[in-house]
């Protein structure tokens, strides 16, 4: 029972992180129809970001957090001015090409400036875990599950109760009269991306302390996080959300009690299962958010 | 070989290793490792518990350290690269895993992992083909002293020093068998290879045939070192 409940809490904060990348591969992969092949290296350079102000600038660890995240916003809008904005109108291929030119050109430049070698983001938390009963978890990972709930929380608001929102669904849904409507197509194209990489740069920033920093890490991560969106359903925030920590938990729990070799690919294998049943995801709606 | 190597030094452990259990990448370096150190220490009685795996590029281990935990051996050996370990270090004490943690490969770079992992890298083991840090310790002082000496000369990163050698005692290996052969054949300097002595930083290299007659590839038993972090430095146990 101790061992199923520290899994069980594993699994939920490996969750939380999950969902905290796929909400932001949603909103440019689910509502904008852009494959963001970039997303990986956004949230790696929200890593490198915090490590640079709080490790090597040893500015203080949650102002850090936060350039970290506006930075990655700032680098995330000029993705978009740069390299989508020509290409609006362009075929799925051609915009798929130039995202996977812009991932390698990100990653090949992280490690011409930071070098191969692993980071250690220094931070404000105890190396001593948090002991709760049979489970213990660090305070830092507990800091990283609050944070990233407050986010999935804070973006769910602004894409269903707030003006931004609507014109950025309204605009997703049809550009034309969402145009005619008043809404600046431009601006509402630039700010969801950016929102986008905004929080998979604050998934980096936040990440990188518990773990290490390396110009590869965003990977696998990228990887997970399309997983998480087509399992959550397209577009959808919620979805997305559940989508994350579902995965975490299957993760754990499969790790643990079939196979730890297999571990990463039970992830997918749950999504052979669920597309197979539900095609459209698992949360998907008959009207999606975009 | 590092496993057999390993086996001989056992004594160095107090308490004794009773029950290990294994965390190695899931490669054939892990794999291999994993595997060749389970038959090793069970010959000498140890009691083998849970071998776990993990992707080589995988960050999050909880999964796996918490069944290890669960299992209860007093002793976890891990093979991966220095940032995996780096990572399995902090991941362990997040879950209070009080089992003694030892390394093995060669590539764990102690120094780096101090740096990376801080006070979560004390009390770990780490088995090397070269213990930098104890040059006089080495079967062959004067060479590995040399060689250190040269490494710090040239402003060197000193972390590098425990896989650094391996190019150094490589070239030494392969030059005197160039030597040995008389000429830049590669079937000669192939046949001389058999026949090398070199006096290495990691000790003396010499190959003995090992796999079936005919099929033979050539190893040398390396010399194999185990340092600890204590206070966040390295120390021999």
């Amino acid at each position: 029972m101790d061992q199923f409940l520290q899994h069980a809490a594993n699994g939920l904060i490996l969750g939380g992180t999950y969902a905290l990348l796929g909400i932001g591969l949603t909103l440019i992969f689910g509502i904008m129809r852009v494959v963001n092949f970039t997303h990986g290296e956004l949230y790696t350079f929200g890593a490198y970001m915090v490590f640079c102000f709080a490790t090597v600038l040893e500015v203080d660890f949650y102002v850090s957090l936060a350039a970290a995240v506006i930075l990655g916003v700032v680098l995330g809008a000029l993705v978009e001015l740069i390299l989508l904005r020509p290409l609006r109108g362009a075929d799925i291929d051609t915009t798929m090409l130039v995202m996977i030119g812009a991932w390698i050109a990100l990653q090949n430049g992280e490690q011409l400036l930071w070098g191969g070698v692993a980071k250690s983001v220094s931070h404000p938390f105890p190396a001593e875990p948090l002991v709760i009963g049979p489970v213990s978890v660090a305070e830092l990972r507990l800091f990283v599950i609050l944070v990233a709930l407050a986010l999935l929380v804070g973006v769910y608001l602004l894409i269903h109760k707030t003006k931004l929102g609507k014109a950025m669904r309204a605009t997703f849904q049809d550009r034309e009269t969402a145009s005619l409507m008043g809404v600046n197509i431009d601006a509402i194209h630039t700010a969801t991306f950016a929102l986008g990489s905004g929080l998979a740069a604050a998934a980096g920033a936040l990440l990188g302390p518990v773990f290490v920093v390396n110009p590869t890490m965003g990977d696998l991560v990228a990887l997970k996080a399309f997983a998480i969106v087509i399992l959550g359903g397209l577009g959808n925030i919620v979805g997305a959300t559940l989508g994350g920590f579902i995965l975490g938990l299957v993760e754990e729990f499969g790790a643990c009690y079939v196979s730890s070799g297999y571990r990463d690919a039970m992830g997918f294998l749950l999504i052979i299962v669920v597309l197979f049943f539900k095609p459209t995801g698992l949360f998907a709606r008959k009207e999606r958010v975009g | 070989m590092e496993a057999l190597a390993f086996s001989k030094k056992l004594g160095t452990f107090n308490p004794p290793i009773k029950k290990a259990d294994f965390l190695s990448t899931n490669n054939d370096f892990g794999l291999g490792a994993a595997n060749e150190f389970k038959k090793a220490l069970a010959q000498q009685g140890v009691q083998i518990g849970v071998g776990e795996v993990m992707a080589p590029e995988a960050t999050d281990l909880s999964a796996q350290i918490a069944k290890i935990k669960a299992s209860g051996g007093d002793t976890l050996f891990v093979t991966t690269g220095v940032e995996q370990i780096t990572l399995i270090l902090k991941q362990a004490k997040e879950q209070r895993l009080t089992a003694r943690i030892i390394t093995t490969g060669g590539s764990s770079s102690p120094d780096q992992l101090i740096q990376q992992a801080g006070a979560a890298a004390d009390g770990s083991y780490h088995l090397l083909f070269f213990a930098p840090w104890y040059p006089e310790a080495a079967p062959n002082p004067d060479v590995a002293t040399k060689f250190v000496a040269e490494w710090k000369k040239r402003n060197f990163d000193f972390a590098g020093l425990t896989e650094g050698f391996r190019g150094y005692d490589g070239i030494m290996t392969i030059a005197a068998a160039i030597k040995g052969a008389g000429k830049a054949e590669p079937a000669a300097i192939q046949k001389a290879l058999w026949d090398v002595k070199v006096k290495g930083v990691n000790g003396d290299i010499a190959f003995i045939k090992q796999g079936p007659a005919g099929q033979e590839s050539g190893q040398n038993v390396p010399n194999v070192y185990i340092v600890t972090v204590k206070n966040g430095k390295v120390a021999l146990p």
